[in-house]
């Protein structure tokens, strides 16, 4: 079950690097500085 | 509303201006690296996780960085309450008090749903707490996460702030050094002071194990039946079968209850110590102590907006975010205690006596702190969920069903009429956003705020920020009430039971986290629905924020023109209430007549 969570968990982790990640894609100039 | 209720309003929000302004004048120092000892102190610290204080990073960094230091403190909280079970424990040894219960471990659903509601500052409960949580866990993991979240959410806003206040900058600061600064000088300082204060006031704070104490009479009462697996044993017409039980012992909960409180309190985030949260006396014995909760709660939401005004430069700005604030608080408190104080038209019909008199409080007394009365668990009700701090000291289930629909309306709003510390300035700063943007749209010109121009790219990551949390709402509830365990989780059937998974994903997805009560949801079902509701709802929004910040960093400031558009005044205040409500009914309207409306038109049909 532990393993079960951890895994829920690291998705949901990449999900919001993933936002993160997308949001600089659509900024001009790519986000970075 | 009666007399007493207008005067607790009027204090309440007098003595929250006089406490809010010092405290932004001494936060303002602080985030700003003007506070001498600060360096001094935080120089070892920095040496010795390597980090360089002065290396400043553009806003991806910055959302990454606090992204892992979240994700690292749902791992930690998680282990903590995985393992409590096998750490020393029992009344006896030299750490008997980390667990003098010998409280086993947390299941896994429940530990996976409660450290991601404490990192993301909801502090939503699905556990009791002094039936579940060792000492060691309360203190290790969820007292550190309320410090840690509250101070992520204060670092996002500042950050934010700091893209209206620079120029021409890619920077948006070092958030190793503002998440030290902000839980060092103003989180620690203001909870030890409070503690302190809670504790001369009669909450408790010890290690001592459970006491068994013997009662004067011998107390009988009902309580729903469990069944083995957990869940309210249900009769054929679907109601809980109760049975009787009577005693004359009662164990006595203990702990060290004050430092866990003044956080909770002071950081928004609302978990209580005890299953009954502020409604239990050692962790809120008088009236003095639940008036001092109510003002901690605000205290810096509201200094925060004047923080605010001072980095832009400007101290109106921040004014006129604290004054759309206090006018949309004021509209809510009232409903919610004029709603109460009516009652229930169905009682009065029963010969029940609805008028407030000196022999009686009259109204709806059914779930309320029967010390404090309607007043005050009406205004308690609206500032724990107009903030995201959701300490409960009333059954909001219980409230008239419009009474109960006004904290569920303050949380669907965004969390942004005060909010969670940080979170409902950034979230309000979002709606000023798209305030002007909308003002732009109606005049024909490109909108700007605090001399930033808001283009194509911003209102992309407005628009990101406000829908994230609706959508979590809306679809959370859509499958809570179609899946068969979410349906299982509903005490009570028709448009009450939609009303208790709609304010549950509510809480959840604004990062409130206090319960309607009715709902079942420490069940693997509702502990990883409420888990993802969450995460996404603090961090979905956090990012594009940051994004925000980022962007607006990277722009000239333009000149005050003719043109443009002031916000500091009343005109502006009055357009940012109109874009928070609008907004808030739009989404939001379609739900709230399938459960509260519909509940309050039931009240006049024939039973």
């Amino acid at each position: 079950m532990d393993i079960v969570v951890l895994l829920i968990a690291a998705a949901l982790w990449l999900a919001v690097y993933g936002l993160a990640r997308a949001c600089a894609a659509l900024q001009p100039g790519g986000g970075r500085p | 509303m009666t007399g007493p209720a207008w005067m607790l309003l009027a204090v309440y929000l007098l003595v929250l201006v006089l406490l809010a302004w010092p405290l932004a004048r001494w936060i303002d120092r602080v985030m700003s690296g003007r506070f001498g000892l600060s360096q001094r102190v935080e120089a070892p610290l920095y040496r010795l996780a390597g980090i360089r204080p002065e290396v400043e990073s553009g806003w991806l960094r910055y959302a990454t960085g606090l992204l892992i230091f979240n994700g690292l403190g749902v791992l930690a909280v998680y282990a903590l309450q995985r393992l409590q079970g096998v750490l020393p424990h029992g009344p006896n040894g030299p750490f008997e008090w980390f667990n003098p219960q010998a409280l086993a471990a947390v299941s896994a659903d429940s530990a996976f749903n409660t450290a991601v509601s404490f990192v993301t500052n909801t502090n939503w409960q699905g556990y009791g707490g002094e039936t579940t949580m060792s000492y060691l866990t309360q203190m290790l993991a969820l007292t550190v996460q309320n410090f840690l979240s509250a101070a992520t959410g204060i670092v996002v806003v500042v950050a934010l702030v700091r893209g209206f206040a620079r120029h021409g900058a890619q920077a948006i600061g070092n958030v190793w050094v503002d998440l030290t600064r902000v839980t060092l000088w103003v989180l620690l300082p203001l909870s030890i002071v409070f503690a302190v204060i809670l504790v001369g006031l009669g909450v408790i704070q010890n290690f001592k194990p459970y006491e068994a104490v013997t009662t004067i009479e011998t107390v009988r009462w009902q309580e729903p039946k469990i069944g083995a697996d957990g869940q309210p044993v249900k009769d054929a017409l679907g109601q809980p079968v109760l049975e009787g039980k009577s005693g004359q012992s009662q164990t006595l909960a203990m702990g060290p209850v004050a430092s866990q409180l003044a956080i909770k309190m002071i950081g928004t985030n609302g978990g209580g110590f005890f299953n009954a949260n502020s409604a239990h006396p050692y962790e809120n014995p008088s009236a003095v102590s639940n008036f001092l909760q109510m003002l901690s709660i605000f205290v810096i939401p509201a200094a925060l907006c004047f923080v605010f005004g001072r980095m832009v430069g400007d101290v109106r700005q921040g004014w006129a975010i604290l004054a759309t604030m206090v006018l949309l608080f004021v509209a809510f408190a009232v409903a919610a205690i004029s709603f109460e104080q009516q009652g229930n038209p169905r009682l009065a019909a029963l010969g029940a006596d609805p008028l407030a008199s000196a022999k009686q409080p009259g109204g709806n007394m059914e779930g309320k702190e029967a010390r404090f009365g309607i007043a005050a668990s009406g205004l308690f009700a609206t500032i724990t969920t107009a903030a995201s701090c959701g300490a409960v000291i009333a059954m909001h289930d219980s409230f008239t069903p419009l009474g109960g629909m006004v904290p569920m309306v303050l949380m669907q709003l965004g969390e942004v009429v005060f909010g969670g510390v940080g979170s409902g300035l950034y979230g309000m700063l979002v709606f000023a956003i798209m305030a002007v943007f909308v003002a732009g749209l109606m005049i024909g010109r490109t909108p700007e705020y605090l001399g930033k121009k808001i283009e194509s790219h911003e209102m992309k990551m407005v628009s990101i920020a406000i829908l994230v949390t609706p959508l979590l709402v809306l679809l959370g509830t859509a499958v809570a009430v179609l899946a068969e365990p979410g349906r299982a989780g509903l005490l009570n059937p028709g448009a009450h039971g939609f009303s208790e998974a709609l304010y549950a994903l509510s809480s959840a997805a604004n990062n409130n986290g206090s319960a309607f009560a009715g709902l079942s949801a420490n069940t693997p079902f509702y502990n990883v629905l409420l888990a993802l509701a969450m995460w996404l709802g603090r961090f979905g929004v956090i990012v594009p924020v940051l994004a925000i910040a980022g962007s607006l960093a990277a722009k000239k400031r333009l000149a005050v023109t003719a043109g443009t558009l002031p916000t500091h005044g009343p005109l502006f205040v009055a357009l940012l209430i109109g874009t928070v409500l609008l907004i808030g009914l739009l989404n939001y309207v379609p739900a709230l007549a399938l459960g509260p409306v519909v509940e309050h038109l039931m009240l006049g049909s024939p039973s």
